[in-house]
């Protein structure tokens, strides 16, 4: 049967470190295993780590670049369009010798493209990421990492958006692994999505940014699912967390607090590889819950 | 003296540090914290939460595009020039995707009839607060999803850097975003020095390390703190040769640490003689505050 898209689940959780990738990636797998074609697309580009968690080494198969001006000097007048039209001073007259670009302050608007009277400006890129792919444990992997020192965070998630969108009709489900925080790309993936998993922690903070993911969820009528991951954290404090959900009558799945699932990261490993430990057993409950939200018939409970 | 907290790795215990650095430095001389994690701002919540707002002052930080479609001769040089992708044609005329657009105005400089102005919009807040422990936070609060966060990070700098000289407090703690995108560029831009926070899982250095890159180009004198360093003690042991970083100091797990968060109180206030407070003061000591 012909399909535009997969189903889409995004992993998300406002607060860092409440185990999103740990979750994205330990859930591609078991889809995977249960018979599913996944697309996993690690968009947390300042640090992506999904690949490692699943052991795959990935191939940079797209960069991502942006605008940046080549000035041709023996063309230039010093006429200064370029100058006043730069809505970030990335350019500068230095007078009557040249026209000095400030690459670091440079938004890649083209502006100064477009007012050159006389064609001293052409187009030339700046690389700010890569796109890479990879495959482990039957999933392919789509990821996009920022290159240090660039700024523009966003538009590398976004290009990595669109070139998961190219190649995912392919594939039963896409699993996105977002970012902390609430922002424009998190808003992005959530606009895309089918299912978001909310995953949090139970501290004060992390109940904090739940709310506030909770409430830039509900400006795009995604389906929400909030995970608490280390439940039984010593000294946390659940019952908070539990309260939010069911205010906000929420579906909740809990995952374990397990020194295994610690191991296991820390190592670079799936917990899932260990089906024993407390958490592995609540992330086969998660998939089934996901299964039932999203009508997949094809998955075999586990 | 402008010290900034950051990690590469979200989760790793920024926000554990700075709030307790910021208590620390309450009596060494004055301090005001920035929270520039502005996505997901919780310092303030780790310093007690406010005990009452000092002032508060909208952020308009975007520009936007708004198409007077009576004027549009739709020639599409607009959607065309758009180097983000930010603009498509439809029968009524070209429609913006404000997701991806990044208000520089392209659009309205190309557009032959003047059909396209910039509209300025609110993207968030900044409010300076006394916290319930006694420290003055100043703090970003982005509206929820959107963008342009660096140049709110540096807003808030700046405010911090006004109050830190009229109140004649000697140091200014910026808890960043985790990552090592343009909020946490801002962030380290122009700090005295950084300290990164990591923990020994191979996820948290290589975050750690794409961050001391980044330091490094901004020429911004970098150490590194090691959280719960006893969860792989021997994997702590070689982080900082791994970033080629100077260490001053490590931290045990230590469940107060969780428990004074359930309590929203800064852990060298709620359980000052507990392991992780004792490693924290002996890091700050090192650092000679």
């Amino acid at each position: 049967m012909a399909r535009e898209r997969p189903k889409v689940i995004t992993v998300t959780g406002g607060k860092g470190g409440t185990g999103k990738t740990v979750i994205a990636s330990n859930l591609a797998a078991l889809l995977s295993s249960a018979g599913l074609r996944i697309l996993l697309i690690d968009l947390d580009v300042e640090n992506p780590c999904a690949h490692t968690l699943l052991g795959a080494s990935l191939k940079v198969v797209e960069k991502v670049a942006i605008f940046k001006p080549l000035i041709d000097e023996k063309t230039c007048t010093l006429c200064g369009e370029c100058v006043s039209a730069c809505p970030v001073h990335a350019l500068a007259i230095v007078p009557s010798r040249k026209v000095l670009f400030l690459e670091a302050l440079c938004e890649s608007c083209a502006a100064c493209l477009y007012v050159c009277p006389v064609g001293a400006i052409s187009r030339g890129e700046r690389i700010i990421g890569w796109i890479k792919e990879g495959r482990a444990r039957s999933v392919d992997i789509v990821t996009g990492e920022l290159k240090p020192g660039s700024r523009q965070y966003h538009e590398v998630m976004e290009r990595t958006m669109d070139h998961a969108r190219r190649v995912w009709r392919r594939y039963d489900i896409a699993v996105m692994d977002l970012p902390p925080g609430a922002g424009r790309g998190v808003y992005a993936a959530l606009k895309l999505s089918d299912l978001a998993l909310m995953v949090t922690e139970p501290t004060r903070l992390g109940l904090a940014d739940l709310e506030r993911l909770h409430n830039l969820a509900g400006k795009t009528g995604v389906k929400e699912l909030v995970v608490l991951n280390k439940y039984g954290l010593p000294g946390g404090t659940a019952v908070s967390i539990e309260e939010f959900v069911s205010r906000e009558r929420l579906k909740l799945v809990r995952v374990r607090y397990d020194p295994e699932l610690a191991r296991a990261y820390a190592r670079g490993k799936l917990v899932v590889e260990s089906p024993q430990s407390p958490s592995a057993q609540d992330i086969v409950k998660l998939m089934n819950v996901v299964a039932d939200v999203l009508g997949l018939d094809a998955v075999k409970y586990m | 003296m402008e010290i900034v907290v950051a990690s590469g790795k979200g989760g790793t215990g920024k926000t554990f540090l700075s709030s307790n650095m910021a208590i620390y430095l309450r009596d060494k001389g004055g301090v005001v914290a920035v929270d520039a994690d502005v996505e997901a701002p919780d310092l303030l919540l780790a310093l007690g939460g406010a005990r009452r707002v000092l002032w508060r002052e909208e952020y308009y930080g975007a520009k936007q595009p708004t198409i007077d479609y009576a004027k549009c001769i739709r020639c599409w040089m607009c959607v065309k020039a758009c180097e983000f992708g930010a603009l498509a044609a439809s029968p009524k005329g070209p429609v913006v995707d404000y997701d991806r657009c990044e208000g520089l105005g392209t659009c309205s400089l190309v557009c032959p009839v003047n059909a396209i102005q910039l509209v300025e919009a609110h993207t968030g807040a900044m409010y300076a607060a006394e916290s319930e422990a006694g420290i003055t936070v100043i703090t970003g609060d982005l509206d929820l999803g959107q963008g342009a966060s660096g140049r709110l990070v540096y807003e808030l700098k700046e405010r911090a850097y006004e109050l830190s000289r009229e109140r004649n407090a000697r140091y200014r703690v910026v808890d960043a975003a985790p990552g090592i995108g343009c909020p946490v560029i801002s962030s380290i831009a122009g700090a005295d020095v950084l300290i990164v926070v990591v923990e020994p899982t191979p996820q948290s250095v290589k975050g750690a390390k794409r961050l001391v890159e980044v330091a490094d180009m901004l020429r911004v004198k970098t150490l590194a703190v090691v959280n719960k360093y006893d969860l792989n003690p021997d994997y702590a042991r070689s982080i900082p040769e791994m970033l080629e970083v100077e260490l001053v100091g490590r931290v045990p797990y230590d469940e107060a640490v969780v428990r004074s968060y359930t309590l929203m109180k800064p852990l060298l206030t709620y359980s000052p003689r507990s392991k992780a407070a004792q490693s924290l003061l002996e890091i700050f000591s090192t650092l000679g505050f």
